[in-house]
Order: C-alpha cells, then sequence, then structure tokens
C-alpha cells in the first residue's frame, strides 16, 4: 500500500470518526441543554472506541495469521475511525477544566476512563477471538513494521 | 437573491464545527500515523511517537482554546482530537499488561497523562487562557 493510500484511507476513517464523536459530545448534550453531560459523553466515546478498536486490532491480527492483507481494514477503522473518534486531548482538557472549576466528579470521570478504556479494549478482543498471539507493544496506530 | 444566500449561510453557520472538526480530525489522524510510524522506523519504540502526538495534541489544545468557534472546530475538537487518541493507547496496553511491561504501563498512564497536562496548560497559558 502506498503512503498516499494509506493516508487517504486514514483521512477516509477519522473523517467518520471525527464527526461522530463531534456528534455525541457536542451537539447531543446541546441539543440536551445540559453542557455537564459534554464530560461523561467523552467517556462514552473514549471507552466505546476502545472497546471497538480492540475488537477491529484482533480481527486484523487473525487474518493476517490466515495470510491476507488486513492493512487497509486496520488503516482505516483503527487509526483513522477508533483514532479519530476517541480523543486524549479531549479527555485532558475537560479533566483540566474540570479541575479549575473545581468539580471532583470529573476526577472520577477521568480515573475512569484509564481505567476502563484497557478493560474495553481488552474485552473488544476477546469479542473478536481472544487476545493477539504477539503482543503488539511495537504497533501503536499499525500493525506495519516500516512506512509504506 | 443575495438575503436569500445569506440566509442560508446564517442557517448553516452553526453546522460549520460539524464539517470543520471532522477535517481537522482527518489531518490530525495522519499526522499521528506519521509519528508513529517515523518512532517505528528510526527508534523501535512506536509507542513513544503515539507519546509525542498526545502530548503536541494537547499543547494545541491548550494554545487554541482560547479561540473562536472556527478555530475551536478546526485545532481543538478537530486536529488535537485527531492527532491525540484514546484507543491505540489502550490496544496497546492491553500487550504491555499480557507482557508484564508496568513501567510502560505506568510511562504512559501516568507521565504522559502529566506531560499532556503540563502541555495544555502551557499552550493556555501561551494562547492567553488562564491557567
Amino acid at each position: 500500500m502506498t503512503a498516499l493510500r494509506r493516508a487517504l484511507l486514514i483521512a477516509l476513517g477519522a473523517l467518520l470518526g471525527g464527526l461522530f464523536r463531534e456528534v455525541l459530545t457536542e451537539f447531543l448534550p446541546v441539543a440536551a441543554e445540559d453542557p455537564a453531560l459534554i464530560a461523561p459523553a467523552l467517556l462514552v466515546v473514549n471507552v466505546s472506541g476502545s472497546l471497538f478498536a480492540g475488537f477491529i486490532r484482533r480481527l486484523c491480527a487473525s487474518e493476517e495469521r490466515k495470510g491476507r492483507d488486513a492493512t487497509r481494514l486496520e488503516a482505516t477503522m483503527v487509526v483513522g475511525f477508533c483514532g479519530g473518534y476517541t480523543s486524549y486531548s479531549a479527555f485532558v482538557s475537560s479533566l483540566h477544566e474540570g479541575l479549575a472549576g473545581n468539580q471532583p466528579w470529573v476526577i472520577g470521570l477521568a480515573v475512569a476512563t484509564v481505567v476502563l478504556c484497557p478493560i474495553a479494549a481488552a474485552i473488544g478482543m476477546q469479542g473478536s477471538g481472544g487476545y493477539p498471539p504477539r503482543p503488539s507493544h511495537d504497533s501503536a496506530g499499525s500493525s506495519e513494521k516500516a512506512p509504506a | 437573491m443575495l438575503l436569500a444566500a445569506g440566509d442560508a449561510l446564517s442557517v448553516l453557520a452553526p453546522l460549520a464545527p460539524a464539517v470543520l472538526a471532522p477535517v481537522g480530525t482527518a489531518v490530525g489522524a495522519i499526522v499521528r500515523d506519521w509519528l508513529v510510524r517515523g518512532a517505528r522506523a528510526r527508534l523501535s519504540r512506536a509507542d513513544l511517537g503515539l507519546a509525542s502526538a498526545q502530548v503536541a495534541a494537547c499543547f494545541v489544545s491548550g494554545l487554541c482554546a482560547g479561540g473562536g468557534a472556527v478555530l475551536i472546530a478546526l485545532c481543538v475538537a478537530g486536529f488535537a482530537g485527531g492527532l491525540s487518541t484514546w484507543s491505540s493507547l489502550a490496544v496497546e496496553c492491553v500487550g504491555w499488561w499480557r507482557e508484564r511491561r508496568w513501567g510502560l504501563i505506568a510511562f504512559h498512564l501516568v507521565g504522559v497523562l502529566g506531560l499532556s497536562f503540563a502541555a495544555f496548560a502551557a499552550g493556555r497559558a501561551l494562547g492567553g487562557g488562564a491557567v
């Protein structure tokens, strides 16, 4: 896969992921006329995105074990969609605003995010056939070993 | 005719974030992938690319947080949101947990979080916002 094709796939996935996140964390709380819902909505987004990323990552590992090329699926769905759907900076921003505004419940949401996201990813992996045979610590964001 | 066009634009204006944020997210995600792949190729440590993306995104987020609606949609919700990610970090944490690499987990969940928080505060200060 060429670098341009990979970038286009990532952009396509991230475009959709970013739109979903924007709707869930910005438009729904505003529509509900309760901006306090933004932080809990972000928790839901980050946890559900981690669950989905775990599911797809394990699926990609299974496909690669069968000799099939899963780099397009991973680029679009894991790096693009899930990466664009979840947001670490929004989490840090929310934590910062919560601490500055003396809202202790935001710390609870932050702890919940840190604990629940990896658990959700593990559950997602189990949902698509169990943990990968080889830990993917060297593959943050991609399973490819070298740039295309 | 112009009046009608003006009315249409005013109706569409609230939808601008819905367009700008995903576009910014797409650009941020491409930059994140470039950082991760670069760190893997040069340092054999993809996680450092991810960490640098997280910290940079928080700095950009803080820097632009005090801006107007368009800047916030494009750079904060969009670019910084796409540059940073929880899902990749969560998946990597599962791998580190299985390998009992507690130091890496602590580095990313505590150290990088602290750095990101400081980067956000620094960005806010530089951008003219309250720290």
